[in-house]
């Protein structure tokens, strides 16, 4: 079994124990372990199930590309699932659970799902849940959603916190390994601003641990060395812990960096998004091992070579106490001799070549390790962990030759150059057949916007494999994307041994039989195996896309980094064809999964979305006002008192302004200012009505229509002096009509000579309504208030109580009403003025609730519930606001199709119901004719509706085919689970309408 | 005359930078071509004209590039009005809108050591804070809102944004700059 060696682990420090729990059972691990090594330190092998089949899985890997030690980090409010082992840091209080199992994960039921394998083959989905019909909406569909999905998701919100940080960089290293650090110090050296970015928390990569043991010492001080080089330089900034995660057009680059995972801190962000603009990005990202699909290869015990040797020498821990190592390469031999010097035994080298002649396979021979050429595995012994491995001839069927006792098996079946990010931006993969891997092809590079290459790659990722040969390419290429030459000595790289060329090996043993295949995994997380690409391939599946999505194979969370090339060479055999003929499947960011919450930000709690707040926020929020967003402001929805439903609220505010005085914050209102010689000519084209015949002095109530004719806005402009109009806009559309507006003036109408200014926030607007306004007003003392000095429908400027404002007398309720605009700075001083004036005169604030009972009880038109971008102001009977004196205006021309003339258009009324009770908003009104098909006819839709407690009644406003024209008839609403509701078609003025109330 | 309140009435914040809301100060639009701009600006202000994207500053006001046909004057509130006045009549004929957008406006400021007040915008603002300039000025987003800044000859970067969204500005600015949240990469 797994466990922890007396001594060595370059990484760990066994004087910091660090407690952590796997399943609720409390394990030690050390400083500097990651949950992985922790988990192999203490024992641990099983550590998940898989997605189909729910098979035992044990750690595969030592880094990113790990595909089975998925866990759910964290307690489970804050859960976070998938969480590869590999590269989770260990902290004293780590909280890690398996995942996908029930009821434990030794006990796992969904592991049934084997003894039905045969049923599950790839495609299942497709083939298996087709009759009967009705079953996959109520059977089907809900038992595969509950199991589909690795892990659980949290169940609270994320407590944590996160940042963006946007960064520039001339060259953008991506990898520390030798290679990286070697390209960061050439480029540095040209001068150029690098940015060093590795996922892990150490630099050299795999230097040190691949390097014989006699070099080991020397290769760490190679990667000392260059770490000290690059320290020194100012021009060079170096991050571990922050992955690489995706590159995108014009130099983009996305970095995840994980602050505070391994050591949480309140206050101190878990993750950071580096946003990064890169004149070059070098691609130092090296190479990933892969399996060899041989029966049962997926059993916990059965490891990459590359892995063991990581676990072995940088954590100290050993896979098991005999480990059999199978392998078509001499790389493979490193991890002999290494676990040979940790004390380990290796029962066995199992070669698949005919020979290894090699320097390395001759030094495990010196070391006493029995080397078997041209075998390979039968199948892996165990069921819940490695118990042993049967040999074979790798030429054979899989005829048993020989079974060797052993707890672990690790196994190499070559490298293959981690081309991701290359291909992210465009960058094209060439095969090479000697090396059996796609590598970068250089000739065709990710290009900028000026048709350059902008990526380069070197070391490993370039196929470069040996130390020392990666070091020379890095150091070329890192010299040539900042433009520069290699200059100054660089730190020697150990020698290493020559390695005899790799034999592909795609299956082991070759000849094996269906039920072999049956048993040999690729993709190990979704349970892909050789006899389900086999199947595709049959099926006709004959593009790699294709068969990828039909498999599943490399769709999980570590998308295929393990299984992409295996599963490829074996669907190009199925095919007859060549691996690159078979081609491969496009890599895409991210490079592997990166939290929600970096994406998002800082943009979460407070900060989720802007929130506008008008001068008066404060006092509305003190009086406990219940809020209504309108675009991103917050407006007073109503102020309940004490035990005051909103519903109260609302009508008692609407009798305090029909009655006494109301007090209103209109601060949120567009006001955009429209000046110069054309200025009138400008609003001349953009309200449907004339506004250049506006008086200085006066206000206008006007509406815009797009270039369709639809109604989008509407307001009242006032009319400052010959070349200045204010108009005022509707809350949500200040910065929509103002763009509106400079869109016309820079696009079409360039050589018309007006400015305009979004004054929306430079001033507070306050409207006091009610018949008894004008009293409040006076006595805060100032300026004549007096009809005749400022009749309704005028402005004038002034002062009131020593605030310098400008008042406008408009009504939005229908009663006296002014609207008093003041500098922001002072809008809330005065405010506080108004109110405790109103005191005395039964002043109430009110909502945007009173606001629309007022309105509609006036029947004014509010944009958005009685316009939907489908109406046109003939539609509401504003006739009286369309001119017909003007040649043209936006919308003119099309509210003259034939659609916008028709005669049975939907257009406003107002509904009285039979009864006094209220309509629904947006209910629909049907006729009783059927339609020409037999269905029942709509004719009519409630666009606004309120009960009124001026009338005591329900009112609403409705669009009404041929509306108008039927005054007085009773039409139907059905309501859903209820009767229908008869309202009677009537006017939409239903209070005053004379208008004698508001013009006093 | 009432007291003119900002929106946050002076909120400050210390963290590796200091960010503070800048007292009520007096701010004019002006709306025009540069030929046109320029003149009328020279002789009301005394302030030099100022190179595309940048700010001037001379004593108590400051002259900024907009756009091709946007200027903002910054100076004491009570100049405001005057000033007003006298871009106007400097303008003569010429076509050159002038307005008093005092209060649209809140104003924060990011002082501190080394490239701390950078690098809290730099979480912010997709803005290469490494190669802007004193006294140069970017329009851009803060998170999620329109603002402009510059940094001025003491190191001090001005923060403008709209007055509505002062409390998520000064929100998200003293959450970029808690200490402990330093990442130095500016520095390099």
């Amino acid at each position: 079994m797994s466990r922890r060696l007396t001594s060595g682990g370059r990484y760990i420090d066994r004087n910091a124990p660090q407690g952590f729990t796997f399943d609720s059972t409390t394990f030690e691990g050390y400083a500097g372990d990651t949950l992985a090594s922790a988990l192999l330190g203490a024992g641990v092998t099983l550590v998940g199930r898989s997605f189909k089949y729910h098979r035992p899985r044990g750690i595969l890997a030592a880094g990113p590309e790990e595909p089975n030690a998925l866990v759910a980090l964290g307690p489970k409010e804050r859960t976070e699932p998938n969480q590869r082992a590999t590269t989770t840091e260990l902290f004293d209080g780590l909280t890690a659970r398996s995942q996908n199992r029930w009821p434990s994960l030794k006990n796992d039921v969904g592991a049934l799902n084997q003894a039905v394998s045969k049923f599950l083959p790839a495609g299942f989905y497709y083939k298996t849940f087709i009759q009967p019909r009705h079953a996959w909406k109520h059977l089907f569909e809900p038992i595969i959603r509950r199991s589909a999905g690795l892990g659980p998701a949290p169940t609270h919100a994320d407590p944590d916190e996160y940042e963006h940080l946007y960064d520039t960089a001339d060259v953008l290293v991506a990898g520390g390994g030798v290679a990286g650090l070697t390209a960061a110090l050439a480029a540095g050296r040209a001068g150029k601003r690098v940015v060093l970015v590795e996922q892990m928390p150490h630099w050299g990569g795999r230097l040190v641990t691949d390097a014989l043991p006699d070099a080991k010492e020397e290769a760490g001080e190679t990667v000392a060395a260059l770490l000290a080089a690059l320290e020194a330089m100012p021009n060079v900034h170096l991050r571990t812990r922050t992955m690489c995660a995706g590159i995108y057009d014009h130099g983009y680059v996305l970095c995840h960096e994980r602050v505070s995972d391994h050591a949480p801190a309140a206050g101190i962000p878990r993750h950071r998004l580096w946003k990064v603009r890169a004149d070059q990005v070098v691609v130092a990202t090296g190479a990933i091992e892969r399996p060899i699909a041989f029966p049962m290869n997926d059993l916990p015990g059965v490891m990459l070579a590359g892995a063991v040797r990581d676990y072995v020498e940088c954590y100290g821990v050993t896979p098991g106490d005999a480990v059999v190592i199978v392998t078509n390469n001499d790389d493979a031999y490193r991890t002999a001799l290494s676990l040979k010097s940790a004390g380990i035994a290796v029962p066995a080298v199992v070669d698949a070549r005919a020979s290894a002649d090699g320097a390395l396979p001759a030094m495990a021979r010196d070391a006493g390790i029995d080397v078997r050429t041209g075998q390979g595995v039968a199948k892996v012994l165990g069921k819940m962990g490695v118990e042993g491995v049967q040999l074979c001839a790798q030429g054979s069927a899989g005829e048993v030759t020989d079974t060797i006792a052993c707890d672990a098996v690790a196994v190499s079946g070559g490298w293959s150059p981690a081309v991701n990010l290359w291909s992210h931006c465009g960058g094209k993969l060439r095969w090479r057949e000697d090396a059996a891997w796609f590598e970068p092809d250089a000739d065709k590079a990710p290009t900028g916007a000026d048709g350059r290459a902008f990526v380069a790659v070197c070391g490993a990722a370039n196929g470069r494999m040996g130390a020392r040969d990666a070091a020379a390419d890095a150091a070329d290429v890192g010299a040539a994307a900042a433009g520069g030459e290699v200059t100054g000595d660089l730190p020697g790289v150990p020698e290493a041994p020559e390695e005899a060329p790799l034999e592909p090996v795609w299956l082991m043993p070759a000849e094996a039989q269906i039920e072999a295949r049956e048993k040999m995994w690729l993709d190990f997380q979704n349970d892909v195996k050789v006899s389900d690409v086999e199947l595709a391939a049959r099926e006709g599946f004959e593009s790699v896309e294709h068969t990828k999505r039909y498999t599943t194979l490399g769709m999980a969370t570590d998308q295929g980094k393990t299984s992409n090339i295996n599963g490829l060479a074996i669907l190009a055999k199925a095919l007859d064809e060549g691996v690159p003929q078979v081609g491969t499947t496009t890599f895409r960011p991210p490079w592997t999964p990166l939290s929600f919450g970096a994406i998002v930000g800082e943009a979460k709690g407070p900060a989720f979305q802007p929130l506008r707040r008008t001068p008066m926020d404060s006092w509305h929020e003190a009086r406990g006002a219940t809020w209504e967003p309108v675009g991103h402001w917050r407006r007073p929805y109503c102020y309940p008192r004490r035990a005051e439903s909103a519903e109260e609220a609302v009508e008692r505010e609407v009798l305090a302004v029909r009655n006494h005085v109301g007090i209103l914050d209109a601060s949120t209102l567009g006001k955009i200012l429209v000046r110069g010689p054309d200025a009138g000519r400008f609003l001349d084209m953009l309200y449907t009505n004339m506004m250049s015949s506006l008086k200085p002095g006066r206000c206008r109530y006007g509406l815009m229509c797009s270039e369709n004719g639809f109604l989008m806005d509407d307001g009242v402009v006032a009319r400052i002096d010959e070349q200045t109009f204010l108009c005022h806009t509707t809350t949500g559309g200040a910065d929509r009509i103002h763009a509106w507006m400079e869109d016309w003036l820079q696009c079409e109408w360039w050589d018309w000579k007006v400015h305009t200014a979004n004054l929306t926030e430079a001033w507070g607007q306050i409207a006091v309504a009610g018949p008894k306004a004008r009293k409040v007003l006076e006595s805060l003392g100032g300026m004549d208030l007096s009809a005749e000095a400022l009749p309704f429908m005028g402005w004038a400027d002034g002062t009131l109580g020593g605030f310098d404002v400008r008042v406008y007398r408009i009504s939005f309720s229908g009663e006296l009403s002014f609207e008093i605009a003041v500098r922001a700075g002072q809008a809330r001083a005065l405010w506080d003025r108004l109110v405790a004036a109103g005191d005395a005169h039964g002043m109430a604030p009110y909502g945007t609730e009173a606001l629309h009972v007022l309105r509609a009880e006036k029947g004014f038109i509010m944009i958005g519930d009685e316009s939907d971008g489908t109406v046109i102001p003939q539609d509401l009977g504003l006739d009286w606001a369309i001119s017909k004196k003007k040649n043209d205006y936006l919308g003119k021309r099309a509210q003259a199709r034939m659609h916008m003339t028709d005669a049975g258009r939907w257009r406003l009324v107002g509904l009285e119901t039979l009864e006094g009770e209220v309509l629904p908003d947006g209910a629909y009104a049907i006729s009783n004719e059927k339609d020409e098909w037999g269905n029942t006819r709509t004719i009519g839709r409630v666009t606004s509706s309120y009960r009124s407690p001026t009338l005591n009644r329900g009112i609403a406003m409705a669009l009404v085919e041929k509306g108008p024209e039927r005054m007085g008839e009773v039409i139907d609403f059905p309501i859903p689970g209820a009767d229908p509701i008869a309202a009677r078609i009537v006017s939409p003025v239903f209070y005053d309408p004379e208008g004698e109330k508001q013009n006093v | 005359m009432s007291d003119i309140a900002t929106a946050l009435g002076g909120a400050r914040y210390e963290g590796f930078a200091l960010v503070e809301e800048a007292p009520a100060g007096g701010m004019i639009a002006l709306r025009g071509d540069w030929s046109d701009l320029g003149p009328a600006l020279s002789s009301a202000l005394g302030v030099e004209i100022p190179q595309t994207r940048r700010i001037v500053t001379e004593g108590e006001r400051s002259l900024a590039w907009m756009s091709p046909d946007e200027a903002l004057v910054l100076l004491p509130v009570d100049k405001v009005a005057e000033t007003v006045r006298r871009i106007t009549e400097g303008a003569g004929d010429a076509f050159v809108t002038a307005t008093d957008v005092s209060d649209m406006r809140a104003v924060f400021r990011i002082s501190g050591e080394g490239t701390g007040p950078r690098e809290v915008l730099s979480k912010l603002c997709p803005v290469d804070m490494r190669s802007l300039e004193v006294e140069e000025l970017r329009r851009t987003r803060l998170s999620q809102v329109p603002a402009a800044f510059w940094i001025g000859r003491d190191g001090t970067i001005t923060v403008i944004c709209f007055r509505s969204v002062a409390a998520y500005a000064f929100e998200v600015l003293t959450r970029a700059a808690r200490p402990g949240t330093e990442v130095g990469h500016l520095a390099s």
